[in-house]
């Protein structure tokens, strides 16, 4: 424990965004303990992906085990299952992560994975995106009171969405993905390919001027302000998966909720009390996520309007 | 969008309802004393009003940033790139 406080005292002291490569050995550490306090836990989406080879099924979360290791000078994180010894990785580009020698038996089965971040950083470097630290979110993550069995947002999480709207789509403009944990190595670096940025970067740099235009001059805005904003950094972060990087569903719906934010149906400045999350979100990201973009023609402008019309109907003014 | 407003008494204080929909001013009375509050909306600073309303608005557990939107899918055996079997080699 003194020695990841010492970590976190060295980690405040870095830049807010910074790229990984500033000082490979450093993060590379961060990133390692980052994903190996995940795996096993709730927060784990690499065992999301896990299968056992010899079976097909699932492999159960609780037998996962992980720790850090040091090779040659890299940090490194090694992820193993109890009882299995094919493992199968249903995500595109994981393999391509491993480190080959250290995770592949003779006959070709992972029998265990290992990953170092330093090398992952320059693979992605070869695809001509930079893999970055953000501080708040490693505060957030790495550091933040880190308790397996929570939410990393707790409660008041509507304070972080418009910081971090912006924020993530300055990243996406800059060709940056952050890289903390098992959610950013599984659905954002794995796969990653040059070929989608120029699209991911044009969208990232449109939603950064239109979050910096609505919220202008706000630090907190409301949360009935947050709804659409949150949607569509959703949506956007969804779109930054290389596995979603050909999905026209979504790319309707980012259309639409870019559209709908920048016509001020719902104002950003609205200091409005929401009473309730209004359901029609669920039900517009569902859509998005359909790849079925008749479907999405069809529905998601009548979803839009439901959603602000929930909006208005389930928020309340304090007239003085 | 034209809102209709609607005042609403409520012991003390008025709320204005947004638009045509169902909001009940009574229901933020009700959130705010679930909420270990008693005290009428009036008397509650801005900061605790939106406290209050952080933290009852849970965003449904679809719909949280930072998850996988995509299924797992079986992967035939992937080869490297010449470039990235150089990196691993480099480090040997």
């Amino acid at each position: 424990m003194a020695k990841k406080e010492e970590l976190r005292q060295e980690f405040i002291r870095t830049p807010e965004v910074v790229p990984l490569s500033s000082n490979h050995k450093f993060f590379s550490l961060l990133v390692a303990l980052g994903i190996q306090q995940e795996i096993g836990t709730i927060h784990d989406e690499f065992s999301v992906f896990l299968f056992d080879g010899k079976t097909g099924q699932k492999i159960p979360r609780e037998r996962l085990r992980s720790e850090l290791i040091e090779y040659r000078g890299y940090t490194g994180v090694r992820i193993w299952a109890e009882g299995f010894d094919d493992l199968d990785l249903r995500v595109r580009g994981l393999r391509t992560l491993l480190h080959p020698e250290f995770s592949f038996a003779e006959d070709g089965r992972i029998f265990q994975c290992v990953f170092f971040p330093e090398i992952i950083t320059k693979i992605a470097a070869l695809e001509g995106v930079e893999l970055v630290s953000v501080r708040p979110w490693g505060i957030n993550t790495v550091f933040g009171g880190f308790d397996p069995k929570k939410s990393y947002y707790q409660g008041s999480m509507w304070e972080f969405i418009n910081l971090d709207a912006i924020r993530y789509s300055r990243l996406l403009e800059q060709k940056r993905i952050v890289f903390w944990g098992t959610h950013d190595l599984v659905s954002h670096v794995a796969g990653v390919k040059r070929s989608a940025w120029p699209e991911l970067t044009a969208r990232g740099k449109a939603a950064r001027l239109l979050f910096e235009d609505y919220f202008a001059g706000l630090s907190q805005p409301a949360a009935i302000a947050l709804v659409l904003p949150y949607a569509l950094g959703m949506l956007l972060d969804d779109l930054a998966q290389p596995m979603n990087y050909e999905s026209q569903s979504r790319r309707y719906v980012v259309d639409l909720l870019m559209e709908t934010i920048r016509t001020r149906r719902i104002e950003g400045h609205s200091n409005a009390y929401l009473l309730k999350y209004p359901p029609s979100v669920e039900k517009l990201i569902f859509l998005a996520r359909s790849d079925d973009l008749a479907k999405a023609h069809a529905e998601a402008k009548g979803l839009l309007h439901d959603l602000v019309a929930e909006l208005h109907s389930f928020s309340i003014l304090r007239a003085s | 969008m034209k809102n209709i407003h609607k005042t609403l008494a409520i012991t003390g204080v008025n709320l204005i309802a947004l638009g045509t929909g169902t909001a009940d001013a009574t229901t933020l009375q009700v959130i705010t004393s679930a909420s270990g509050n008693p005290g009428h909306v009036a008397q509650m600073s801005e900061g605790q009003l939106r406290a209050i309303e952080a933290s009852h608005l849970e965003i449904f557990p679809t719909c949280k940033w930072g998850h996988a939107a995509f299924d797992p899918v079986q992967v035939a055996s992937e080869t490297l790139a010449p470039e990235v079997q150089s990196l691993y080699q480099q480090m040997s």
